[in-house]
């Protein structure tokens, strides 16, 4: 090989400007505009470009001037055919310099085929002697020429007419609209230095077709024979397309509205991350309402991040520096929740017990974050509707009190109103903490985000390493129906991620999804108007079923702590 | 004897024989008619609509293995345009070899244009099947057509064998087609590259066709 030629040439053969600019973008050393790419691009062969379906020329000449040759910066060549006895080399040459093209090739060439056919082609002056003619006055012109050759006969041919570039075609390429081949890459090689044998070092060497379908198969080839360059045709676009086009068509009947809307640019909190138009009217309400201080209510499914969104209202309102005070009204008991909600005095009832300054007091100049108030029995519902009417807070046996200035957030997984309804949960203080409501969807009410919350969840596990989702992972997570929403889709992606520390999650990494899927996704929470929310409480006791009831394992595959599990065995009596 | 004329003239002189009006073969010699299947140097079917016929009885020389045709609607501006019957040419049925397979995968075959040609006489166009084995006559047959052409093949400068020899595996390969299928009508494509000028009536074919070119 000559130490001045390039160690690898890349030439692409293209049919549309869509194809021409990316490849142009990409960095090739020359496109060929050729009639057999804009077929690929209809969804023919290649080889249809040999048929009498349009003047080869007239519509390079055409695609060229539309759509190519204005955009591109790399050099175009004609792919010329001369197969007519009313065509003239010369002429056709200088018809392609003057469009504005820097060369030409043969194409499509009588290179490709044999027998008889070919036979009388050469006999009747139209074969590929008169190909020979075409790059001859291509270089006579001072025009870049590629020559497209079969066997060491039409290289020589090729040689002898000043072809600059001899390009060995080793059949054409196979695929869904494409050919069969039986040539291996090896054979390819050897067949491509037969070809070659006797053409010196200074003509540029390529090869196209056959069994080559990738960058690494063109790399093979080259350094297994003396070829250091490839052309690409079907192998540019129509496998690319093909293959792209049927993984992005099947994603798309899942993913329909993937990617609608803008991108979060919150990194506050994962409740924030989507781009869905229902996320983005969240941001918006959050928005306006945090700076206020008005109560607010945060309802929705467990899991739906309701806690985080709490917190986050909190971050954006005070200008305190402290974390707000949280009280899990689950955990809250019976006997003495009160207490932890007032304080106590030192000493009562018995002599030792100490001071306790109770959770309420605590909130004052800061927020108070009630989690689930659904949970807070008659008697603390009552002790809360005086603190939210009136902020003054007495412990327990004091004799006085304090107002507490303090912002109230309740949450809770259950509908209020059907609670007050059902006279399970008081009507005044359900008016009194719902002056705003913020309803946060369900995950599957927002399958737009899915894909945006994995990924940002994996990164969060990796520390900001980006993590590659397959689309067939993405629509295994897409079509899941998340009962435990983004908390359980947190949990799989850093189960998923600690598993794999590959960077790429595929189908099979979240298939134990597909096993766990749950039947029918829960369309509301109430059954009937009764108390209990039954989607929770069958997704609880479904997972226990699958663990064998150990709470551990149980609580880590439903993304919640074991407390919280505890407590919701206990709710649900599913002990 | 029946006579038709392929030929790439929109309009020739009736007396000389029913034209089969195949664009693709404009400004071709004989010779070249061969070859005008791998000669992407006209569109061929669209051609076809150029001039409007007067019901004169031509047929229209169709490329059938055109990748983007839509058979009921280009069957149909056929029959606006006056066309009385169809034919397959330019044809598939002289690749051989490699180039037989290749095509093959496009796909453009002999079976494919027998299919086609079926489908345009289930429509009411006269139908010409091109032919050039008896395998290939056989398939025409098979298709339910029953206006055969035979082909004698591709003809080069090394064709020169024993004429009666070749006048023999004509006349052979006809009557064994006439004895497949009664009433069945097969012409013969007078070549004009054929050594010793071979006439249909020298190989017991109903007919000819011959190749008018440009002059």
């Amino acid at each position: 090989m000559s130490e001045q030629k390039k160690p690898f040439i890349f030439g692409a053969a293209v049919g549309s400007g869509l194809t021409a600019l990316a490849v142009d973008r990409a960095g090739a050393d020359f496109l060929l505009v050729l009639n057999a790419g804009r077929l690929r691009m209809r969804g023919a062969s290649s080889l249809a470009a040999y048929l009498p379906l349009r003047p080869a020329n007239e519509w390079v000449f055409e695609i060229a001037e539309e759509e190519i040759l204005h955009r591109c910066s790399s050099p175009v060549l004609a792919g010329l055919n001369v197969r007519d006895p009313a065509i003239d080399p010369a002429e056709i040459v200088e018809k392609a310099k003057d469009i504005g093209f820097a060369g030409v090739c043969n194409f499509p060439s009588s290179a490709m085929l044999e027998g008889q056919l070919r036979q009388l082609m050469e006999a009747e002056g139209i074969g590929f002697g008169k190909e020979c003619d075409l790059i001859r006055a291509a270089a006579a012109q001072d025009l870049k020429t590629l020559a497209y050759v079969c066997t060491n006969r039409e290289a020589r041919m090729m040689h002898d007419a000043g072809a600059e570039r001899i390009c060995v075609v080793v059949g054409f390429t196979g695929g869904g609209t494409g050919v069969s081949t039986n040539l291996t890459l090896e054979a390819a090689a050897d067949l491509a230095n037969r070809v070659l044998e006797g053409i010196p070092d200074t003509v540029e060497t390529l090869i196209e077709g056959g069994p080559i379908t990738s960058p690494e198969d063109a790399l093979t080839v080259t350094r297994l024979s003396r070829v250091n360059g490839y052309i690409a045709g079907s192998t540019i676009d129509r496998l690319p397309i093909e293959h792209a086009i049927k993984e992005v068509a099947r994603s798309y009947t899942i993913i329909s509205k993937m990617g609608r809307g803008a991108k979060s640019n919150s990194t506050r909190s994962a409740v924030f991350v989507g781009g869905s138009h229902i996320m983005q009217d969240l941001r918006k309400v959050v928005a306006d309402v945090a700076p206020s201080d008005l109560p607010i209510l945060i309802t929705g499914e467990t899991g739906t991040g309701k806690s985080i969104l709490a917190a986050d209202i909190h971050v954006q309102n005070s200008t305190s520096k402290r974390d707000p005070v949280v009280v899990d009204c689950t955990g809250l008991s019976t006997d003495i929740g009160s207490i932890q909600l007032l304080g106590q005095v030192a000493g009562l009832n018995r002599r030792d017990v100490p001071l306790a300054r109770g959770a309420l007091e605590s909130a004052h100049g800061n927020s108070l974050i009630l989690e689930e108030v659904s949970a807070l029995n008659s008697d603390l519902q009552g002790l809360m509707l005086r603190f939210a009417e009136t902020g003054y807070v007495q412990r327990i046996g004091a004799l006085d009190g304090r107002t507490v200035n303090a912002r109230l957030i309740t949450t809770s997984n259950q509908d209020l109103e059907t609670l007050v309804q059902a006279k399970i949960f008081r009507r005044d203080l359900y008016h009194r903490i719902n002056t705003i409501e913020i309803v946060v969807p369900p995950l599957r009410d927002r399958r737009d985000d899915i894909a945006e919350l994995a990924s940002y969840f994996a990164r969060t596990f990796t520390q900001g390493t980006d993590v590659l989702f397959t689309n067939a992972a993405l629509r295994i997570l897409i079509e899941h129906e998340w009962p435990g929403n983004v908390r359980e889709l947190l949990n799989v992606i850093r189960r998923v991620v600690t598993l794999n520390a590959t960077g790429r999650v595929t189908a099979q990494d979240v298939s134990f999804l597909k096993s766990a899927q749950v039947s029918e996704p829960p369309k509301q929470i109430y059954s009937g108007g009764a108390a209990e929310p039954i989607s929770e409480r069958d997704w609880i006791a479904d997972a226990l079923r699958q663990h064998n009831y150990r709470k551990g394992e149980t609580a880590r595959h439903l993304g919640m702590a074991p407390r919280t599990l505890y407590n919701k065995i206990k709710k649900f009596q599913l002990e | 004897m029946k006579r038709l004329l392929l030929t790439g003239i929109p309009h020739s002189p009736p007396s000389q024989g029913t034209p089969i009006y195949c664009p693709a073969l404009q400004g071709l010699t004989g010779g070249q008619a061969d070859l005008a299947m791998v000669m992407p140097r006209i569109d061929n079917n669209r051609a076809l609509f150029a001039t409007d016929r007067t019901a004169d009885g031509t047929y229209a020389g169709v490329l059938t293995c055109d990748p983007f045709g839509t058979a009921d609607s280009f069957l149909r501006r056929l029959d606006d345009h006056g066309y009385s019957g169809v034919a397959n040419w330019p044809s598939a049925i002289l690749f051989q070899g490699q180039v037989k397979q290749l095509m093959a995968s496009m796909p453009a075959t002999s079976d494919l244009e027998y299919a086609w040609l079926a489908g345009a006489k289930r429509y009411g166009f006269q139908t010409l099947a091109f032919f050039r084995s008896l395998e290939q006559g056989r398939a025409a047959l098979n298709a339910g057509l029953r206006h055969l052409v035979l082909h004698p093949g591709l003809i080069t400068q090394t064709d020169d064998g024993p004429p009666d020899l070749l006048i023999a595996s004509l006349r052979g390969l006809i009557e064994k087609l006439h004895r497949q299928a009664e009433g069945v009508e097969i012409l013969f494509y007078e070549h004009a590259a054929l050594n010793n000028n071979i006439r249909a009536v020298d190989v017991g074919a109903d007919g000819s066709v011959a190749y008018l070119a440009q002059t």
